[in-house]
């Protein structure tokens, strides 16, 4: 099969899976491999751990990979809004990938072990990294126990919150990583600010990584 | 600036190649009876939507949208909901019966694990109902789920036969149907070879079963090609 071949659901691309390895918009039945949906075929090639080159075919459906992807994928930096904080976890709704803006909010769960890296379980209150109505940026990631809701992760320095407003409404100030000030009271507030990288990259060609150009 | 909220360009002047008044004409004098009414199919319709097809069989057309995956914050099983919204249908045995065959239909296509917890909204709209309309819905579906990037296993299409008098009539229209023994409508996915729906209706004998059903099949096939060039060509659009 060529790379740019346009295919309808149902065509069949490959014969045998061969030498490849299957990407998005691919099944395989009756031991060949069939298109699931509309879209071309895009070939590429990447390192893995051991050095070997392993080669990917995939259905794309359109250049721009944020097109390709109906859904948050686990990897993507995502923007979200915190609904509600429980003890184990907050709810959040998942507004925008990158900077495109979904038609639709999608919720999802932040759970208390994905707040500070490698760290199982805090004895430290929520409210000390979100609190409700936060904007923050997010990865979303995999979890084997959550399968209906996206589940978020922040952290990273780079995820976090990066708006939030006081009791009254009013903005918050930064004052460091880990605080924030009201600019009508002066009550300072614990929070889990995010470095928001000055040069943001958020996709690449086949994964999404954010490079900090500090 | 003017906000285009959608690129909507069905062919009127396709539309209007069979005109409304033309309905009473015999029309199996014109054409032969082993080939379909003019048709007419269209992948992607509006700009804006998550997904929308438009099927065309003579003087039956019908619009198909999809709207999601959205997660609803209710659905919570790790499989996707699939809704459908059939809009004008008034008979309303016609309508159970449609939804049932439709749902069922769709829901044995689309990979429902793909979307845990979330809900795919499907909404039909019957604008002219000349015989077969449920074989062009199914149609205008499979069409809409091309176009939203759904995964599913593959192209459906459906034919609509009818027996009368030991003859078999290919998507008869209401005045090419009078008379007629009984029919069927007969949807499958041939790139597995798997019928996804058979919608077998009136006193068909039951040694003519078979033959229907695969003089059905073979119109099925024969209608392939024009479905995937509609998706291909709408691919090549957007891309």
């Amino acid at each position: 099969m060529i790379t740019g071949t346009i295919v309808a659901p149902g065509d069949k691309v490959l014969d045998r899976v061969g030498q490849y390895r299957l990407g998005n918009g691919l099944y395989e039945a009756n031991k060949r491999i069939y298109s699931s949906i509309a879209g071309y075929v895009n070939i590429y090639t990447f390192k893995d751990k051991s050095d070997n080159l392993v080669q990917v075919i995939e259905v794309r459906r359109s250049t721009d990979p944020r097109e390709n992807e109906l859904l948050p994928y686990v990897g993507a930096v995502v923007t979200a809004k915190v609904m509600a904080v429980g003890l184990r976890f907050a709810k959040c709704d998942i507004i925008a990938i990158g900077d495109k803006v979904y038609k639709k909010r999608f919720s999802a769960l932040l759970p208390k072990k994905k707040l500070r890296p490698l760290e199982p379980e805090l004895s430290e209150p929520f409210k000390n990294f979100v609190r409700t109505n936060d904007y923050i940026l997010a990865k979303v990631c995999e979890d084997v126990g959550i399968k209906d809701k996206f589940v978020l992760s922040i952290a990273e320095d780079e995820l976090g919150v990066v708006l939030c407003r006081g009791k009254f409404g009013e903005a918050m100030k930064k004052v460091d990583w880990n605080t924030v000030i009201s600019t009508r009271t002066g009550k300072t507030e614990p929070r889990k600010m995010a470095k928001v990288p000055q040069n943001c990259v958020l996709f690449n060609d086949d994964s999404s990584a954010m490079e900090t150009d500090a | 600036m003017p906000t285009i909220r959608s690129n909507l360009s069905i062919p009127l002047n396709e539309l209007s190649r069979i005109a409304d008044d033309q309905k009473e004409v015999d029309q199996t004098k014109q054409r032969d009876s082993s080939k379909f009414r003019p048709l007419c199919v269209k992948c992607g319709v509006f700009g804006t939507q998550d997904g929308s097809g438009y099927a065309e069989f003579g003087n039956t057309r019908v619009l198909a949208q999809i709207f999601g995956p959205d997660g609803d914050g209710k659905w919570e099983d790790s499989y996707a909901k699939i809704t459908l919204n059939l809009k004008g249908v008034e008979d309303e045995t016609k309508l159970a019966e449609y939804r049932a065959e439709i749902i069922s239909c769709i829901s044995s296509v689309i990979f429902v694990q793909k979307y845990p917890g979330k809900v795919i909204d499907i909404e039909i709209t019957v604008i002219s109902d000349d015989g077969g309309a449920l074989s062009t819905a199914l149609t205008a579906v499979s069409l809409a789920l091309a176009h939203s990037g759904i995964e599913h296993v593959g192209l459906t299409t459906s034919a609509h036969v009818v027996l009368r008098n030991d003859e078999y009539i290919t998507d008869p229209s209401t005045s090419e149907s009078e008379g007629v023994i009984g029919g069927v409508t007969f949807s499958f996915v041939p790139n597995l070879g798997q019928s996804t729906g058979i919608n077998l209706y009136g006193r068909v004998p039951i040694e003519n079963v078979k033959n229907l059903l695969e003089f059905a099949r073979q119109k099925a096939i024969s209608l392939v090609p024009v479905i995937h060039k509609a998706i291909v060509k709408s691919v090549d659009e957007m891309k």
